[in-house]
Formats: C-alpha cells, structure tokens, sequence
C-alpha cells in the first residue's frame, strides 16, 4: 500500500477573490511499514496534507496514489480508499455518538458486510489493541475519562483494519500517562503488524521516540524529510522554520559546543545517557 | 501577614451532588496563593485541575468549605462581580473565546461589559494589547492570527479588565511549539513586570521550570507540592500517578543510577550543562 504524492498543490476558497495556497509541489513517497512524523508550526498544511491521503480531500493540482489508485481521479472509489487507510482527527472523542462503546467502535465495519460474530470480534479485537477491556463495550461512551474516550475513538478506527494509519495529533490534551499509552498502543500496532503509521504531531518528544523518519512542512512546502536523528541534528534549520529539536538534542548541540565529542544526533534520554556515560565515565567530573 | 490573594479552604467539590453517581473532584482540599506569586498546577486529567480553576473565579462554588478571593467568600453573590474583576481566566481553545471580528474589538469586550467609559476602554485596549505584544496586530481580524497570537489576545481581553489573578487552564495545550513559547514568555513577563498572579494550570511538565510553586493534584488532593526543583526530584511518586518529569530531570536520573553525580533536582539543559562542563 504505497502512498506516493506528486506536485501536490491544494488551494482552498478557489476561484473566490481571497484563494489561499495550503500546499504547493509536495512530493513524497511513503514506502509500506514506514513510521513517519510530519512536523511544523501551526498552519504549515500538516492537516490539509494528511486530509488528502484518503480523499477527504482532492488535489487542486498534482496527484495522490495510494496503492495504486489515482485519488484525484473523480472515478475513484474512495470507499475503498477509506477502508486502506484510517484517518484519526484532532480530538477524535468529540466524534463518538452511539450509545455503547462496542456500538459506536462497530459503526465503521458494519458497512462491510461482515457476519455479526465476525463484526463482534474486530470490536473485541480493536479495543484490546489500544488496551481496553472488553467489559467497557456496554458503557457510554461518554461516561468514560479523556484517555479512554480517545481510545475508543481511536480503535472505532482500527476497527476497519487499515493499512495505514494516520493520525492527527492522536496524544494532545491528554496527560503524559495518557499521552504514553497512546503513543505505546501506536507503536505496537506498527511493530506487530506492521501497518504504516503516519503521524502528524507539535511534539518533537513524541516524534522522537516513535518515528523513524520526519517530514518538515513549512508555508505548505517539504522543507525537510530525512531520518529523525538526521532532521534533529539540524537544529538551527529547524528553529528557523520556528520548530527547535527537543530537549535532549539540544543538550547534546551545547555539550558538543563546548568542545565534547558525544553525538550531534542522539534524540532519546537513553541515547543521550549512553553518549554521556561513554564519555565521562573515568572522568573527573566536579560540580558545585 | 498579608492576607492572600487566593485562599481555599478545605474546599470538597462534587458534581451531581447529592445523586447517586456523586464524585468528588476536589477534595478538602486547601491552598494559599499570595499575590504576585506564579503557581504551576499539574495533575493527571480528572485530578481536579480545571474544577480547581472554576472555582477561583466562583464559575464553580464549592460543595464543602471556603474560596476567599481578594478575602472575599465567592459564595456570596454580592461578591461575584469583584471576584471576577480580580481573578481573570484563559481557557484551552483559543477559537471559543473571540468574540468579535477585529482583535481590539474583541479585547475591549470586558472592558465594555464593565461599564468603562470609551476613552478609558481605547487606552486599556492599547495597553493590554502592547502588554501582549500584540499593538501592531490590533486591528486584524482574530482568525487570520496563529494559534498562540490568538490565546495572546484572550490574555489581552482579560487584561483590559485589570485583574490582579490570571488563571490559565491549558491554555497552551492546542498549541505549537513557537506558540506555546509566545504564551508562556507573556505570561512570565506580565508575572515579573507587573506583579500579576499567575495560576498556570498545564499537562506539559517543562513549562513549569520558572514558576515560583509547583501543586500536583490526584484525585482532587495536594499530591505534592513545593518548588519545580523539589517536586521533580520525585520522579518516582509522580510516575506512580502517571506524571513524567522533564527530559533533562529524566537523564539527570538515569546518569545518577549509573554513578555519574550531576544533581537529581536538574530541570533545564543549561544546568545539565553546567553541571558536566563546570566553568
């Protein structure tokens, strides 16, 4: 299920007296399994891009194909399109509606024609994916906490059984013990099944840990797109397009200005300990 | 002693009082907050963060105890107006607080609804606007504006009602980094500059650092609470309620396990570097 963008450009308000140019010439070849993050500051067409990965929007010039299947072709069947590949908005808990949990995560399957103990058990299955218990199927979606609201949400998605997954900010709002159980249901989804994952994100923590390559949007264009640890260590290029490496990276950018040989490209506290521990170790270190 | 500007005392909040599913989203819980102080609240969500914050301005009451703003009890109604005059509030989503459709009109809004007199309305807008940063902008339309110059006009708003408390509750959560920085740099600027108090509620560990206090609540109960330097050298207690500590204080951690001694109470990358590159 390749997704590959070419000259992508999309303009809302066409033909009114105030366009405006949301992307312009995005090329991008998303490979199977891949876990992307697309960064970049508010406004930089990171949602517009991803609406057009399963046609939720069209192309006003240029062409999206995934798998194969021309998504700017009027042709197109975009129902199936939908099935491949599962959108997950910005606060996805404002969308639930149904009465039960298991209800409201069976709305998307029901139209494919599935057997209902065949539909019983990708419920089941989708909110043991993202660490639900089966009990909580009966309950209002709405009598549950935030976290667990965005879960439901989330599998309602995973229901369908993509094969690619994209999320919009999936962990905003959420607490970090929220924030971490989405983010690990999302990378085991990844590492087990090996689903694309493509991840839009304003948090270059989370980009760090999760994803392997970024995409950096900025005014609508692909400013960068390499290797996480490759976009990190290119911090100032990053701050110019008002984004900064997280922490951690910038910690090692300041060890290596003051003379120290550690890695410029170490993203995660485990990388960053490992780099520091190789290299003081032995040493003398005072410190007030 | 100066009477606080903020003073709850064993304040118990339940939602649906009195019914079956009643739940306690405060719970005898008390807390000072002197004036011109910059108080950092963290807690997991349904820790009681936002019902805490309602009740600072009696857009809650409590169900239990006392809120004393400015000495006044919020549960008086004759308080109401002076309460909110004093305790001004910046909510989560910056697009449900602009009211109208040029960024001055919006913040002289409050003012209006105070009955101010024009002329003194133009010079608080000018003013709260150049507080924020925000006078060159002062007659565009709101949604052309980024995500954190908006919230920085809903701060300006409610600086144009001259409050001497602003609460923010996860005012900077729906924003990007540059805009969270915005917020947060306005907000430590209005503290230092003009001795405003800031309740500075938030889900991101890091933005705490500069405030004078951090209070962690759990399930409507003082967690923890003391400086940012005390309260993450907990990294443990606060990972049993599901709160992470910042990166730094994180590694600061883990060089500790392995024999190397930085501090434990390490917050920033310009004190991990200091303290592995002693000048």
């Amino acid at each position: 299920m390749p997704i590959l963008i070419e000259a992508l450009d999309h303009v809302y308000q066409v033909g009114t007296a105030r366009p405006v140019q949301a992307l312009s010439g995005i090329d991008l070849t998303i490979a199977d399994g891949e876990i992307l993050g697309i960064i970049g500051p508010t406004g930089s067409g990171k949602s517009t891009l991803v609406q057009h990965l399963n046609g939720l929007l069209r192309p006003t010039r240029g062409r999206v194909l995934v798998d194969g299947v021309d998504l700017s072709d009027r042709k197109a069947d975009l129902r199936a399109v939908r099935q491949k590949v599962g959108l997950v908005f910005q606060y996805p808990e404002h969308q639930l509606f149904e009465e039960t949990v298991a209800e409201d995560v069976a709305f998307g399957p029901r139209n494919l024609g599935l057997s209902e103990g065949a539909l019983r058990e990708r419920v089941a299955r989708a909110l043991r994916t993202v660490g639900l218990p089966a009990e909580i199927g009966a309950r209002s979606p709405f009598a549950l906490s935030g976290g667990q609201m965005r879960r439901v949400a989330l599998a309602g998605v995973l229901a369908m059984e993509p094969a690619v997954l994209v999320l919009d900010e999936p962990a905003a709002g959420l607490d970090p013990q929220g924030r971490r159980d989405i983010l690990g249901h999302v990378r085991r989804l990844h590492q087990e099944r090996r689903i694309t994952v493509i991840l839009v994100s304003h948090s270059m923590e989370e980009v760090a840990r999760l994803c392997e390559r970024l995409v950096v949007l900025d005014g609508g264009r692909v400013v960068m797109d390499g290797r996480t640890r490759d976009i990190f260590a290119q911090g100032d290029r990053l701050r110019q397009v008002g984004l900064g490496p997280p922490a951690i990276t910038r910690l090692m950018e300041e060890l290596r200005r003051r003379g120290k040989d550690v890695r410029a490209d170490a993203v995660t506290v485990d990388e960053a300990a490992a780099e520091i521990l190789r290299h003081w170790r032995g040493r003398a270190c005072a410190h007030a | 002693m100066e009477e606080p500007i903020i003073r709850l005392e064993s304040v118990t909040h339940h939602y649906h009082a009195g019914r079956d599913n009643q739940t306690a989203a405060l719970d005898e819980l008390s807390l000072e907050i002197a004036a011109g102080e910059f108080v950092a609240v963290v807690g997991p969500n349904g820790s009681g963060k936002s019902t805490l914050a309602k009740h600072l301005n009696a857009l809650l009451l409590p169900t239990k105890g006392v809120v004393r703003v400015d000495g006044l009890d919020t549960r008086e109604p004759a308080h109401l107006w002076e309460v909110r005059r004093t305790v001004g509030m910046v909510f989560q989503n910056p697009d449900n607080q602009i009211v109208a459709t040029v960024v001055d009109e919006d913040v002289a809004f409050g003012p209006e609804n105070l009955g101010v007199k024009p002329d003194e309305i133009r010079s608080r807008v000018r003013e709260a606007l150049a507080l924020v940063g925000m006078a060159a902008l002062a007659d565009r339309p709101p949604h052309l504006l980024s995500g954190g110059q908006k919230q920085r006009v809903a701060i300006a708003g409610v600086l144009a009602m001259r409050p001497r408390c602003l609460v923010l509750d996860e005012a900077t959560a729906m924003l990007d980094p540059a805009g969270r920085d915005e917020v947060l740099a306005t907000v430590r600027r209005l503290n230092r500059d003009e001795g405003l108090t800031v309740v500075y509620i938030t889900h991101f560990m890091e933005e705490t650092a500069g405030a004078d206090r951090v209070v962690v609540l759990d399930r409507g109960q003082m967690f923890l609470e003391g400086t940012p330097r005390y309260v993450f050298s907990h990294a443990r207690q606060l990972d049993r309620i599901g709160l992470d500590v910042p990166p730094v204080t994180a590694l600061a951690a883990k060089l500790r396990t392995s024999g190397l001694d930085v501090p434990a109470d390490t917050l920033t990358v310009e004190e991990m570097v200091q303290a592995l590159c002693p000048s």
